[in-house]
């Protein structure tokens, strides 16, 4: 940065401070204040100075910024790698500290550039994956297991697995019981709650651990403190005269209520006594919100004879009613203290029912045993998720006591750490840090430097808690203080778009920032970019929800945007991809082309399904549904009156048997139309052959050259291809010996899958969904959908939340049919506050990637005589700064019903053949064969099975191995003692090949008796004898027949000038074998191998007679071949 | 084509040639063939070339310790057990045993290896574990004189230096980026005892033509990769091509694709099952081989079958039977499904199969499988291996089918792993089956099995494997920045600083830099033709260029055309033509058609689904879930709530029952109700979910009777009957959950419904609930007092009557602003109006199906569908294009 732009912006002092590499600090970077420039800037700072670059850990959020920030990096080093100064001013500080870098790397032989692995920037994940890696025997995985992305079917396994438990003697068997019964029996819902659970088991293991000893009372007590705060500062805002005031009128309602008859809804205040200041009063402070609001949770209007205020009264009475709406009246125009009438309700009761306690013990007790059945699922898998090794790394570092064991253990300390995001930290990131950190000093020359934007934190379904960004500021982390900095420059919106975010947000953004409920407060930017003629944001509102019109909407902006600007990049920003349908089906009708990162399901496109059903159909024969789908697929397309004949009406056979397997088939396929015969004729071959090669292929490839051959390239569109291909690769992923071991993870897998992006469309118009687009920028954004709503939390096992003043506050699940209780609704409602500052947030984070243009759109509706959108949506939140100056557009409320089109099918027309197909290159190269296979092939007929043949194997390779010792030993007897001496070493030599111990005597024996045989024969003398050129395993090649043959001869020598080539064999005749049949089957089968041989050695010597020969060892047989 | 002359005149000395792999010793033996040939030679003696290990191997036999020398996998079997034992001893937790067991080995190795050791000193936690186990091992060793096989090469340095070995000849190492100590101080004594020792490095010294290409994205990549290749085979077969890959792993689904799409597209399509065109130096495990996969499926099952397990086995073809029953047992599998078991115990599972007719050769397997795991004992591996192999034989495993020889050669491997449990026997106790099970899985799972291939013209490789290899093109794939050098990943059992003071790999940075740029320079000379390339983006991430190929220009290929049999296919492609033919022929036989309400009722929601289910006959299979489904609890409320009634029967006797008497006769009928659903499936539910069970129907059965209490007086006619009627061609049979007689003498009809009934489902001209209206049509209007749901859920908010009645005020809460809204709006004011409604709608509906209506009209979009097992088959999926279709003109 120049000094001259220094000056214009705003926050440069920030900056520059931020660049102290002897400082700690946390940093604020809002939207568009380019905090990846500022990141690089300090590590190139860091790396000036480190001792080796190992020592400084940047974290990022994603895989993907970890890649850009190293890319950058070293595109800077790159960069300054030549002496030419960069023009642009912002560069140039870039450009001098990676000058500085690279002169000591020079310096100290880091080769960086080379070797840019060096550079430890990663995300968490991988950081973790790391340490767990160097750690497996304190972090307790061992050698570091799979990691995966996507761990549902681990949790439903491990969920399965406890259930099961239900019907053993295992204690947790009551607990499951007893959870069954709480939800109606319903076993797959506890099932589904409990594999919510384990996902997020980081953030409730410890609790659970810790409450496993902690007694009700300690849990109550938290409750206690907290509904007890709470009506202290309701009380406190309220004063001290209204509060007097109030005892009086409650009473005086109560006292009424209880005489009427009607339902007191004052009940506590009946005999009271108190003055609703003592802690104790919470009760009465309760049953106070009945009477001070409605059941929406406004302030009451008018008070009446149900609220203890009767009409007509005495004029002492008639004065109480006056009061009682006076002080209403009061109430509502305040709002501080209606908002603190209205915190009262529904503040849970101090005590956990019974029912609720013991549902809140069994899931103490079963909650723990899932994660260890979900550790056993881990260890049977091989595979384990992120929060496994997350939650290990910190663990073994948290088992590592001091600093010095840290560095033994790591070797290489991290003296810099920056954390990318930080306002999507998650506690146990949070508690990593703080391990990292251990026996760090301030001013040690050790920094901490952790960058983000408090309102930019929406990640809370990953577990993402932007209390933790206060809390850091406000207390550092470990025993390292981070000095707060704050950038306001905005260098991406125009100063139109910026002045319009320094007007609305802070209407909207909380005034003070709240750990418990997650909200930040509003930083104000400072625009860099001038302001633009057009209007920055553009309002589009209607009265009534009607996603066609509103789509049109976007279609109208969008052609609009194109026009202004035909180069600009136009972002269509959802905050679910179900808002995008109706968008992205009106694109598609319009020609309009864009790019969906993520959006469509592949479950949505034809061709998977035709491939779903083609699988089925080939998996399994009775699957009829699979087997008339593919028969009526495009690549077929038979009509249903074919189908009604193949089907049989009459008949009732499954289709598989009529198509393959009916006697009568004659008969049925003169019933086809010509059509369909020919069409059947078509494919049926083909489903056969796929068929019969079920197992011996793997599943993928069995379905695909199926589809091929079936000509289902030939029916799809331009997406069709990837789109299969992704498919095909769901198969190789569930292959399971070439089958399926569960048809539904072929559906589940696919609804986790995306259609892929159209190849043509360019990248001017992108939809994706808010998260997605973090992080980017585009010229023009449109934000449709915002009056719509998302969907509701689902119920889960446990609500909790960690107080920052009064611990841990717990509730189980309500049972089954039956309301919410007040405990755990009473923390679902602060949940649901976290909930909406993350809209809010969301709503910031969409906003602000705009560089020139937003447009918004949503719909209202009308209720009574307001206009208003829905709680809980986008709009809601925008709303009340936006109402006045949105003008709503009507939509046409009674859409017709759109009737259904008539409906067709395609199919591949008659004309259509599979095109000529090039055969296959590279059939084989000429290389070498082994004696035995040029001689007679495996047989594949498969026999009995059995492990003898192997023994027999052993046998002889043992009694090959000792002729060739006696041989080349030219050791000719043996004493007895010498014998046993040999057969010992046998028997061990036997058994560490693989003879069972229970086998090992007979075999030694059938070793041994070959032996004794042998060397007690003459023969076998003669053979062993010391002959002239005599060789063992003797290795020749040569050619045979044109083939290239190696071969390997168990015994050779020259004899009376006869070369004798000698083959071992161990076999010996069955039992009603004749010696004479035995030979002779053993000849036939042996003696191309031995003619090969034979020929070989002619080759080799020419001018000597060779002659062949068989020697049974066990036998003492000698039988020469050839002859 | 081979320029080592040198290395070849060595060999025909008698040289022995030790090189670093498998493949390169294949490579120089086919070199010396050839120039055998070439020579003229027809026969000549085999030169010994071999990898190193082999050879210390063969030499260590003529030493007098052979015998002691453990196997690899017996040496790992004993670190996992004394890994195990120190978990156990330790009071720790170790998620991953063996992989934990191999990298502490591989330790041991490295340390023996680099000749190095460390002390506690240096050590953490971690390696401190190791010096432990270490210290077991080195006891276990010398205890039970075994040796460990990693150390042989050390004997045979020693055996050489004491003259013990004597190798004659003169010994050349091959293909050696590094070496490390122990082979230093092997090749120190060779030249001691007098041996010629030659290290030949980087054979080839061609000029190289070298380039470096950056693909758009991987498959991109391995696209272009593989067209190049076919281009280069097809027009010289005699050209040896060479595909390397730093991280082939990640490299190897996609090369396996991609390669077979260019190089075999015909037989791609034929469905492989051929040899491979290409060499690929990756197998997959042993134990994913079909008939491997079965034969373990069958050795490991669980006590308690899952319907999925079941129906993988009755699909499977490796079992007795299986290809002769194919079509039978898949018939077996949906009717099993339909009890809507999720799972059944082994041993009752052939009563339940027997029920749907199965064949008797599959409850054969069951029976050897129960058989199977009848056996409790503890023995030696070696015994077990014998038990398998028997359960395999009387399973009829692999199979009748003849096998491919593919599978033969799956089988037989298998047949090795098995037969080499034995081995285990002298380092194990006796351990009991599900030990020996998982070890046999384990031991197939390492074991890599590798599909025939055709040839080695194209060798598909990883980094290492290619060490002293020699092409004429190769191919480096995936050299991006990130690729090489890569993060360091030293040994976690071993301190840094010590592997680093050894120079031990992955360990330090430099060390990395320096082997990664030594790689390449041998890549580089191993070829006269090398092209490097790498992905710009890899799933999204942007990557960059390896700076150690700076020096290399970016080469142009000429683009190939593809030979892949999809886009060829594509590329053939017509205008499709279009059919509408959902009018089909009306049904022939004048007789009337059974199963009317379910016909009326899929009429109602949807023409076509109607059609298939009950024209085509065409259900989707069901896959049960654990636990009790709706539809069963759904039965047991019937059940229960009839035998409640049996002898009650009336409005007044129940009133007299007190509320224990109620409770208590709940749990009865409860009970009742399930031991009838248990006769009927022919399957017990586990204990304590049945007790479950029955408390909860009774407390269901509790909340819904206070409904029956506030009602005015009725009497029970009848519960449960059966009725028939025909309207139109259609005959039905419904069964009447209860029809009550009202103080005015009317009939009140009653379904029970355990979901969220809707009678609007009953009007229109769409009734999808028609069992009470078709029952409606048996009676004069006047006899109707009241049609009604009666919803028995266990919110007891949602326990109510719903429906239309005479006398509204006769059940308590009745009437439903939405249908009293429907009613008016159709103006029906009267429930006679609305039964005569019924008396139109039924037959129309009937006669839609009879006439061949199979229009695709489900009644609600969105909720119809995605309830229905059909889509598949009437392309609802397709419905955006219709429109479009429609004005296409082919
Ligand atoms: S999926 Fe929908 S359209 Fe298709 S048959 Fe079923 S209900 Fe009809």
């Amino acid at each position: 940065m120049s000094e001259s732009q220094k000056t214009h912006i705003a926050d440069a002092a920030q900056r520059a401070k931020a660049l102290d590499v002897k400082q700690s600090f946390i940093v604020q970077a809002p939207a568009g204040s380019g905090k990846t420039e500022l990141l690089i800037q300090r590590i190139l700072a860091l790396l000036a100075v480190a001792e080796s670059p190992e020592e400084i850990l940047a974290i990022t959020f994603t895989r993907k910024a970890a890649g850009e920030m190293k890319s950058r990096l070293l595109e800077a080093l790159d960069r300054a790698t030549s002496d030419e100064m960069p023009h642009a001013s912002h560069e140039r500080e870039t450009w001098a500290r990676a000058r500085v870098v690279l002169e000591r790397d020079h310096a100290c032989n880091w080769n960086l550039q080379e070797n840019p692995a060096r550079l430890q920037i990663m995300t968490i994940d991988s950081f973790c994956s790391s340490l767990s890696r160097r750690m497996p025997w304190i972090a307790r995985l061992g050698d570091q297991p799979g990691v995966t992305d996507d761990a549902e079917e681990l949790y439903l396994q491990a969920a399965e697995n406890l259930l099961a438990k239900l019907e053993s003697d295992s204690h947790s068997s009551q607990s499951i019981a007893f959870m069954l019964q709480h939800l109606d029996n319903r076993v797959t819902q506890l099932r589904q709650l409990i594999v919510a659970m384990l996902a997020r088991r980081d953030q409730w293991i410890r609790h659970l651990i810790d409450s496993q000893g902690q007694s009700k009372h300690i849990l109550e007590s938290a409750l206690e403190s907290f509904v007890i705060a709470t009506v202290d500062s309701t009380r406190q805002t309220l004063g001290q005269a209204t509060c007097q005031q109030l005892l009086e009128l409650a009473m005086f309602a109560s006292a009424n209520l209880d005489q009427s008859g009607v339902k007191n809804i004052l009940e506590p205040f009946v005999g009271y006594t108190g003055d609703l200041t003592e802690p104790s009063a919470h009760l009465q402070w309760l049953s106070l919100t009945n009477l001070l609001l409605t059941g929406n949770d406004s302030i009451r209007k008018r008070v009446d004879v149900n609220t203890g205020f009767p009409p007509n009264a005495a004029a002492e009475e008639a004065a109480m009613k006056e009061k009682m709406q006076l002080l209403l009246a009061h109430f509502a125009t305040d709002p501080e203290k209606s908002a603190a009438i209205v915190a009262l309700r529904g503040l849970p009761a101090v005590s956990y029912d019974e029912q609720q306690w013991h549902a809140l013990q069994s899931l103490i007790d079963l909650l723990p045993l899932a994660v260890v059945e979900l550790r056993n699922v881990f260890r049977s898998s091989g595979r384990v998720d992120f929060v496994e090794i997350a939650g290990s790394a910190r663990a073994a570092l948290g088992s590592i006591e001091t600093p010095e064991d840290l560095l033994l253990q790591l070797d290489n300390s991290i003296k810099h750490i920056l954390v990318d995001e930080f306002q999507d930290t998650s506690y146990t990131q949070y508690a990593l840090l703080q391990n990292l950190t251990l026996g760090w000093e301030q001013g040690d020359g050790r920094t901490l430097f952790v960058v983000g934007d408090p309102m930019q934190s929406i990640y809370r379904f990953r577990e993402a808690d932007v209390g933790l960004f206060l809390k850091t500021a406000k207390d550092g982390i470990g025993t390292v203080d981070l000095e707060p900095l704050g950038l306001t420059a905005n260098f991406r919106s125009q100063a139109g778009l910026v002045d319009w975010f320094n007007q609305t947000f802070p209407q909207l953004f909380p005034r003070n920032g709240d750990m418990l409920v997650g909200a930040v407060p509003y930083a104000p930017a400072d625009a860099v970019q001038a302001k633009l003629p057009l209007g920055a944001v553009s309002q589009n509102y209607f009265l009534g929800r009607n996603d066609t019109d509103e789509s049109e909407r976007v279609l109208e902006l969008v052609r609009e945007s194109i026009k202004n600007e035909p180069d600009g990049s136009i972002a269509v920003l959802v905050r679910s991809r179900t808002h995008l349908l109706e968008i992205i089906r009106l694109f598609n009708q319009h020609g309009v082309p864009y790019q969906a990162q993520d959006l469509d399901l592949l479950s949505d496109r034809p061709v998977a399904h035709d491939i779903v059903a083609l699988t089925r159909a080939l998996l399994h024969s009775g699957d009829s549904v699979a087997w008339l789908s593919v028969l009526r697929a495009p690549w077929c397309g038979m009509t249903l009156d074919d189908l009604l004949v193949l089907t049989g009406e009459k008949h009732k056979a499954p289709v598989f048997n009529r198509i393959f397997n009916d006697p009568d088939q004659v008969e049925m396929f003169s019933a086809l139309s010509i059509e369909g015969h020919r069409l059947l004729d078509r494919i049926r071959p083909v489903l056969k052959r796929a068929i019969q090669q079920k197992g011996r292929v793997s599943l993928r490839q069995l379905v695909e050259s199926a589809w091929l051959a079936l000509g289902g390239p030939a029916v799809v569109d331009e997406s069709g291809l990837s789109d299969a291909e992704q498919l095909f690769r769901l198969l190789d992923q569930l292959d399971a010996g070439g089958d399926l071991l569960c048809f539904d993870e072929l559906e589940r897998g696919l609804t986790r899958l995306y259609a892929s992006a159209d190849p043509t469309a360019g990248p001017n118009l992108q939809v994706m969904t808010i998260h997605k687009a973090k992080g980017l920028e585009f010229d023009t954004v449109i934000l449709p959908g915002l009056g719509r709503t998302p969907r509701r939390d689902e119920k889960t096992l446990l609500r909790w939340i960690e107080h920052p003043d009064y611990g841990l506050l717990l509730a189980p699940v309500p049972p089954s049919g039956e309301d919410e209780d007040d405990i755990y609704r009473s923390i679902g409602k602060i949940l649901r506050q976290r909930d909406e500052h993350e809209t809010l947030r969301l709503f910031y984070v969409a906003a602000t990637r705009a560089r020139k243009q937003l447009h918004l759109l949503g719909h209202v509706k009308s209720s009574g005589d307001e206009e208003k959108p829905e709680a809980s949506s986008l709009l809601a939140t925008v709303w009340e700064s936006v109402a006045e100056e949105a003008t709503l557009l009507t939509v046409d409320d009674n859409p017709e019903e759109a009737s259904l089109q008539k409906a067709y099918i395609r199919r591949l027309p008659a004309q259509w053949h599979l095109p000529e197909l090039p055969q296959s290159v590279c059939t084989g190269d000429g290389q070498s064969v082994s004696a035995s296979e040029v001689s007679g092939d495996p047989s594949f007929s498969a026999s009995r099975f059995s492990l003898r043949s192997e023994e027999g194997r052993l046998i002889g390779v043992s009694v090959h191995r000792w002729l060739e010792t006696f041989a080349g030993q030219g050791v000719t007897t043996f004493t007895p003692e010498q014998f046993n001496r040999i057969a010992k070493k046998i028997g061990l030599e036997l058994s560490q090949a693989g003879v069972p111990a229970d086998r090992l005597a007979s075999c030694t024996a059938r070793v041994v008796d070959c032996l004794k045989r042998t060397l007690d024969s003459d023969k076998g003398q003669w053979i062993l004898a010391p002959h002239l050129d005599h060789a063992c395993e003797k290795a020749v090649s040569g050619i045979v027949d044109e083939r290239l043959v190696h071969a390997s001869i168990d015994r050779t020598f020259i004899d009376d000038n006869i070369r004798w080539v000698i083959d071992y064999k161990t076999s010996t005749p069955a039992k009603d074998e004749s010696l004479e049949l035995f030979l002779q089957r053993e000849t036939a089968h042996y003696q191309g191998q031995v003619h090969i041989y034979t020929r070989l050695f002619s080759q080799l010597e020419p001018d000597r007679s060779v002659k062949g020969a068989l020697y049974f060892p066990a036998i003492d047989t000698w039988k020469v071949v050839g002859e | 084509m081979n320029n080592n002359s040198d290395l070849l005149k060595r060999l025909l000395e008698g040289d022995v040639c030790l090189t670093a792999t498998n493949r390169l010793s294949r490579q120089i033996m086919a070199d010396y063939d050839q120039s055998m040939v070439a020579s003229g030679k027809m026969a000549w003696d085999r030169p010994m070339i071999m990898p190193l290990e082999s050879w210390c191997r063969q030499l260590i036999t003529s030493l007098d310790i052979s015998e002691r020398i453990l196997t690899s996998s017996q040496a790992a079997f004993l670190w996992e057990t004394i890994i195990q034992k120190d978990v156990v001893a330790s009071d720790h937790e170790l998620l991953q045993i063996t992989p934990t067991a191999r990298k502490a080995r591989q330790a041991y190795k490295l340390l023996h290896d680099f000749q190095a050791g460390f002390t506690t000193d240096e050590a953490a936690e971690d390696h401190r574990a190791f010096l432990r186990w270490q210290n077991t091992w080195e006891k276990m060793l010398s205890e039970k004189g075994w040796i460990d096989p990693c150390t042989i090469i050390s004997f045979i340095s020693k055996a050489i230096d004491v003259g013990k070995i004597k190798v004659e000849s003169g010994v050349i190492f091959a293909g050696f980026d590094d070496f490390n100590p122990v082979q230093k101080s092997l090749q120190d004594s060779l030249q001691t005892a007098g041996c010629t020792v030659v290290i030949v490095n980087d054979h080839a010294s061609t000029t190289a033509n070298n380039g470096v290409i950056a693909a758009p994205d991987n498959t991109t990549e391995v696209e272009q990769c593989a067209r190049w290749a076919r281009g280069l085979a097809a027009e010289n077969p005699e050209v040896r091509i060479g595909i390397v890959a730093p991280h082939l792993e990640s490299y190897k689904s996609l090369i396996y694709q991609k390669f077979l799409d260019e190089f075999d597209p015909a037989g791609k399509v034929l469905g492989g099952g051929q040899l491979l065109p290409f060499n690929i130096s990756l197998g997959d495990p042993l134990a994913n081989e079909g008939p491997v996969f079965a034969a373990l499926k069958l050795l490991t099952l669980a006590r308690t079958v899952s319907v999925d397990e079941l129906s993988w086995l009755l699909r499977t073809p490796y079992i007795q039977a299986a290809s002769a029953s194919y079509g039978q047992r898949g018939l077996t599998d949906v009717k099993f499904r339909k009890k809507r078991l999720a799972e059944l115990p082994l041993w009752k599972l052939k009563g339940a199969l027997k029920s749907v007719g199965c064949d008797t050769a599959f409850t054969d397997v069951i029976d050897a499988l129960v058989d199977f795991q009848k056996s409790r004992s503890k023995d030696l591996p070696g015994i077990w291996a014998e038990r398998f192999a028997r359960t395999l034989q009387s399973c009829g495993w692999p199979g009748d089918r003849t096998l491919s020889s593919r599978e033969y050669q799956a089988v037989d491997k298998f047949r090795e792993v098995l037969a080499g449990l034995a081995t285990f026997d002298a380092v194990s106790g006796p351990v009991d089956r599900s030990f020996t099970t998982a070890l046999v899985q384990r031991l197939t799972n390492e074991a890599t099995f590798q599909a025939e291939s055709s040839g080695s013209q194209v060798q598909i490789l990883g980094m290492l494997e290619a060490g002293g290899l020699h092409f004429d093109h190769l191919w480096v794939l995936g050299m991006h920045a990130g690729a090489m050098p890569q993060p360091l990943r030293p040994n976690p059992f071993i301190p840094l600083a010590a592997q680093r003071r050894k120079q031990m790999p992955h360990a330090d940075a430099n060390r990395e830099l320096d082997y990664a740029k030594r790689l390449i320079k041998r890549l580089s000379a191993s070829a006269s033709n090398v092209i490097y390339s790498w992905p710009l983006n890899e799933a999204g991430i942007q990557n960059r260029p390896g700076a150690l190929l700076n020096s290399l220009e970016p080469i142009d290929l000429p683009t190939l055309p593809s030979m892949a049999p999809a886009p060829a296919i594509f590329g053939s492609r017509r205008p499709l033509e279009k059919i509408s033919d959902y009018k089909v022929a009306p049904l022939i036989s004048k007789k009337p058609v059974s199963g009317g309400t379910a016909i009326v009722k899929d009429q109602a929601l949807c023409p076509f689904r109607a059609f298939a289910h009950h024209r085509l006959n065409s259900k989707g299979i069901e896959s049960p879930d654990i636990g009790l489904d709706n539809m069963t609890r759904g039965t047991l409320v019937h059940s229960m709530l009839e035998f409640f009634w049996a002898d009650i029967r009336s409005h007044q006797r129940f009133c007299q029952m007190t509320d224990e008497a109620i409770l208590e006769k709940l749990e009865k009928v409860a009970e009742m109700a399930v031991a009838r659903e248990e006769a009927v499936n022919k399957a017990d539910m586990p204990s304590r979910l049945r007790l479950l069970e029955i408390q909860r129907l009774a407390g269901q059965g509790f909340k819904w009777l206070e409904r029956e209490r506030n009602r005015s007086p009725f009497e029970i006619v009848e519960q449960e009957q059966l009725h028939e009627e025909t309207i139109g061609r259609l005959h039905f049979r419904t069964r009447i959950d209860r029809i009550d007689r009202l103080e005015d003498g009317t009939l009140a009809i009653i379904d029970y419904k355990t979901g969220q009934p809707d009678p609007l489902q009953w009007f229109g001209r769409r009734i999808s609930e028609p069992q009470l209206p078709i029952y409606c049509q048996k009676l004069e209007n006047s006899e109707i007092g009241a049609v009604l749901f009666a919803a028995v859920r266990s919110k007891p908010a949602e326990c109510r009557f719903s429906g239309i009645a005479r006398t509204p005020e006769m059940f308590p809460k009745l009437n439903e602003r939405q249908l009293q809204k429907f009613l008016t709006e159709n103006g029906w004011n009267t429930i006679d109006q609305v039964l005569d409604s019924w008396r139109e709608a039924l037959p129309e509906l009937g006669n839609a199906f009879v006439n061949g209506d199979a229009t695709i009209d489900p009644v609600d979009k969105v909720d119809t569908c995605k309830y229905c097992d059909l889509a598949t088959l009437c392309r609802i999926h397709e419905a955006d294009h219709w429109a479009q279709w429609e004005d296409e003109n082919v």
